[in-house]
């Protein structure tokens, strides 16, 4: 996230420390101040809060629904209901409380698609059934190799998220995907720390088995024994 | 060997790898990892898993999501999502104070129904002075006379039976020839002197009692009594009320006539009554008694119809005067007591006051915790939703 302030001092030198810690604070407190403009009703701070925020709220959208569309959805949702329920945004981390209004958003549009369930993303063998093999991932496209990869190993790594329970998904997504910490995500998702961390064990569990699934697609230094 | 680590292992494994362990149990855990090589195989494919998961690229959106006024209004005009909870707030507060009124008016109800309760239909509570004043001003008005009259009764007939007005369902003598008994209830001031001098001064109350009343029956003595004395005529409520409070009575509408009708009263009066105008009524007692009482047919002559049925106490024969005296003060002593409490002897008068009274106290106590309790959800609920 880069500077909100036309008067952010920029973090183009990694050696002058104090510039960068004058840029947070600076970063901060004119996030404060847009946030109270925007309680105002100013919508124009408003703006300015989600062009700072977007990238990060459709990266988790993204991650949590696992389709484009759906997260543009879910992005554009997210930031309609926090202009609207602004005044109950109470201090705190900004980021973690639209991180909660996305991953609700994300919520609901899992329980539509269940209620009115799509064609699974895995084709369907001579038998009717799906092929686990990743291989149909494969993007026949003509581009270089070590992109391929990458974007096959990334795919197969959204594969195995989008089969993680909600729950799961939520608690990986927050802490590995997004960075937050444990408090961080306990305040993002509404949950007691202590359930994070079994949730993210469990996850990361489910998440190292179904990537033994496509160990060909590993690199060699991270592949699953 | 994969079933020898639990779920506590993966999550110090995956809190260890967050850095989120504490000092002591990151130190009991890399101790343990030394000497558990299953536990740092573990260790290894998480770390690498989630190095997997952490290099996801982050992504960029695909465009600006700012809002617009018109996004704005659209999503405004969707009701706010009120919790189901609070929504009963109003409803609480509305419970709260219907049964605060209700209490009210049943408070009020149960003081009225206290107020105007009867006590018992016995005499009122009559002091001692008046007594005594009305009995010197008809000792008073009896010197006057020439005739030798008896003192002023200090027997006297119940107050509220004595109703000038005869009722409609009066029970009417002698209307098919069949003597209809009255019952007379003769109630007795609280003895003001020794037991022996009561009982004398009751004989000769109740002897001055039973002329009066009979004289008064007949038009014929009026004129020698000190004041109007009521001879009363039971009405069928009254008499049933009174039948109620007798243990030992029989119903009054079934009243048969027993082919030799005994008077059972104290011999005193027995004897005065062989002086005076005799006085013959059936008794309602199914055995007659071997008692020297004067018996006639009922039939026998109009002026032998036996007007009233005098009982000097509410029980069977009495062997004694004495008894009956000393029961009669009792009972009177205890109907003259202004508190209102009943005799021991005499069953409840007013059982269905009593019950009604614990059924509205069970009503105001109910009410109450209702009230209470409504409005402290009420308030609860209130406060909940104002956060």
């Amino acid at each position: 996230m880069g500077c909100l302030s036309q008067d952010c001092i920029p973090l183009v030198s990694p050696k002058q420390w104090f510039s960068s810690v004058l840029c947070v604070k600076i970063e901060f407190v004119d996030e404060i101040a847009l946030i109270q403009a925007a309680k105002g009703g100013d919508l124009e701070s408003f703006n300015r809060l989600v062009l700072a925020y977007q990238d990060m709220v459709y990266s988790h959208a993204y991650r949590m629904v696992g389709e484009e569309e759906s997260a543009d959805d879910a992005t554009q949702t997210t930031f309609i209901s926090a202009y609207n329920h602004l005044n109950s945004f109470r201090g705190g981390s900004f980021k973690a409380w639209l991180l909660r209004i996305v991953t609700n958003a994300c919520y609901d549009e899992l329980r539509r698609r269940k209620r009115r369930p799509s064609v699974p993303l895995e084709p369907l063998d001579d038998a009717g059934e799906e092929v686990e093999s990743a291989r149909w991932m494969v993007d026949p496209s003509d581009r270089p190799e070590d992109k391929v990869e990458r974007q096959e190993l990334q795919r197969a790594i959204q594969h195995c998220i989008d089969n993680l329970p909600d729950e799961f998904r939520s608690a990986v997504v927050m802490v590995d995907v997004q960075g937050l910490d444990y408090s961080e995500a306990s305040q993002a998702s509404g949950k007691p720390i202590g359930t994070i961390k079994s949730r993210l064990a469990r996850a990361r569990l489910r998440l190292r088995d179904c990537l033994n699934g496509f160990a060909e697609l590993l690199p060699s230094g991270f592949r699953l024994e | 060997m994969k079933n020898q680590m639990t779920h506590r292992d993966y999550e110090l494994i995956s809190a260890y790898l967050d850095n989120q362990l504490g000092s002591k149990e990151r130190a009991q855990f890399e101790a343990r990892l030394k000497a558990d090589p299953m536990l740092q195989k573990e260790l290894h494919e998480i770390g690498k898993t989630r190095l997997l998961v952490r290099s996801l690229p982050k992504l960029r959106a695909p465009h600006n999501y700012f809002v617009t006024p018109k996004m704005t209004s659209k999503m405004r005009a969707k009701p706010v999502p009120v919790h189901p909870g609070w929504r009963l707030a109003p409803a609480m507060g509305i419970v709260s104070a219907i049964a605060t009124i209700l209490l009210v008016i049943v408070t009020f109800t149960g003081t009225l129904l206290t107020a105007s309760k009867p006590v018992a239909l016995a005499p009122a509570p009559v002091l001692p002075q008046e007594t005594q004043v009305v009995q010197e001003q008809a000792q008073s008005k009896a010197a006057t006379t020439e005739e030798p009259t008896e003192a002023a009764p200090m027997m006297m007939a119940a107050p509220m039976i004595s109703s000038p007005t005869a009722p409609a369902s009066e029970l009417r003598i002698g209307e098919s020839g069949i003597p209809t008994p009255t019952t007379v209830y003769l109630y007795v001031l609280p003895p003001t002197t020794t037991l022996e001098n009561q009982v004398a001064i009751n004989d000769q109350q109740t002897e001055s009692a039973i002329i009066a009343c009979e004289e008064n029956q007949a038009g014929s003595a009026a004129s020698t009594l000190p004041y109007p004395y009521n001879c009363p005529t039971l009405t069928s409520t009254q008499s049933l009320y009174l039948e109620s409070l007798l243990p030992t009575s029989t119903p009054t509408p079934t009243i048969t006539c027993t082919p030799t009708p005994t008077v059972t009263l104290p011999i005193s009066v027995q004897n005065i009554l062989q002086t005076a105008t005799p006085t013959v009524t059936p008794s309602q007692t199914p055995t007659p008694t071997a008692t020297p009482s004067p018996t006639s047919t009922p039939t026998s002559s109009p002026t032998e119809t036996p007007p009233l049925s005098l009982k000097a106490a509410p029980s069977e024969e009495v062997g004694s005067p004495a008894d009956i005296s000393a029961q009669s003060q009792v009972s009177g002593a205890s109907n003259a007591t202004p508190s209102g409490v009943q005799p021991a002897g005499i069953p409840s008068a007013s059982p269905n006051i009593e019950f009604m009274r614990y059924v509205l106290l069970a009503i105001e106590v109910s009410l109450a915790v209702i009230a209470v309790i409504a409005g402290i959800a009420a308030i609860l609920l209130r406060v909940r939703a104002g956060r």
